[in-house]
């Protein structure tokens, strides 16, 4: 319960009080992509999503490999439920729709006053290529507009040779 | 797309990423210039509008943004300004992540963002950090006159 007396102000909360969403988060992760790309260049951006979706992505990874597609539909449905952010997500055995009009990022990020990183794109077409390498799925953005981030992106089966 | 509630483990490889390609010398670079970004039109104007009431304006908002386990005392008639973090959601998050390892050194960003900002408008930063129980205390004290 928070007290307030003259001078005084005290608040408590516990993890179960509130709902898990600091969209200054996309701010913070833009300002860190900004820095790599500007210290070390556009490749080693692109090597550091790479890093981060091999640590961060394995166990997504290692459903994908067993040819399953589910788990990642039920993962893009999560994450966009979480971000409170409008979609459409079309879920097959064979592919993966997804088709949103504007980036939660990219538009938390100019709401802010701040411009996005060159190359904000690589946070959606490099972390889905490397999900998708060594797996039965490939990946594809088929279209991203950098100034809103509305975009389709696509995952499908690879067609056997 | 890296979701805003992914952002912590991405931070995390954020750090690991830039020390493998500077060291320990450019990662605090890194959060120097995160610090000056990032918290100069947030804590930093809040401190100069309001003081050490800035700070509680300013934490209320992330910390109950970011679900934090704390309690926060503002007591103006002593000049001092405290946080108890019992459960850091960053950290806490990062260990319950058992297929990933945290940056060996992830709560040294707190101080390096918070301490240069606060000591700027002329308060004083303590903190102490158990980095392995994902806890930590801060207080920021006005000078005594």
């Amino acid at each position: 319960m928070d007290k307030t007396v003259p001078g005084r102000k005290v608040m408590t909360r516990k993890a179960s009080d509130n709902k898990y969403l600091h969209k200054d988060f996309h701010v913070s992760m833009n300002i860190l992509l900004k820095y790599i790309y500007e210290t070390f260049g556009k490749k080693e951006m692109v090597n550091y999503l790479i890093q981060y979706t091999d640590a961060y992505h394995k166990p997504l990874s290692d459903e994908l490999m067993s040819g399953d597609l589910s788990t990642l539909c039920k993962y893009f449905a999560d994450i966009y439920k979480k971000e409170e952010w409008p979609v459409k997500i079309n879920c097959e055995a064979d592919f993966l729709e997804i088709v949103q009009d504007a980036c939660p990022g990219i538009t938390q990020i100019k709401e802010k006053g701040e411009t996005p990183c060159p190359y904000y794109l690589e946070t959606y077409n490099t972390v889905y290529q490397r999900l998708c390498e060594s797996t039965a799925f490939e990946y594809e953005l088929e279209y991203f507009d950098e100034e809103t981030g509305a975009c389709k992106q696509v995952f499908r089966r690879k067609e056997k040779n | 797309m890296i979701s805003c509630t992914e952002f912590i483990p991405a931070y995390s490889e954020g750090f690991k990423f830039i020390e493998s390609m500077g060291g320990r010398e450019e990662l605090e670079k890194f959060w120097s210039e995160l610090s000056d970004s990032y918290l100069k039109n947030s804590l930093q104007k809040l401190i100069e509008e309001e003081g050490l009431a800035g700070c509680y304006t300013y934490w209320s908002h992330s910390l109950n943004e970011e679900a934090a386990d704390f309690t926060m005392i503002l007591d103006e008639g002593q000049g001092e300004f405290s946080i108890e973090m019992h459960k850091c959601p960053s950290k806490g998050m990062l260990l319950q992540m058992k297929h990933m390892n945290p940056h060996h050194a992830y709560c040294d960003h707190c101080p390096a963002l918070y301490k240069p900002i606060v000591e700027k408008q002329g308060l004083t930063y303590e903190h102490e950090i158990d980095c392995d129980n994902a806890s930590c205390s801060i207080r920021i004290k006005q000078p005594k006159k």
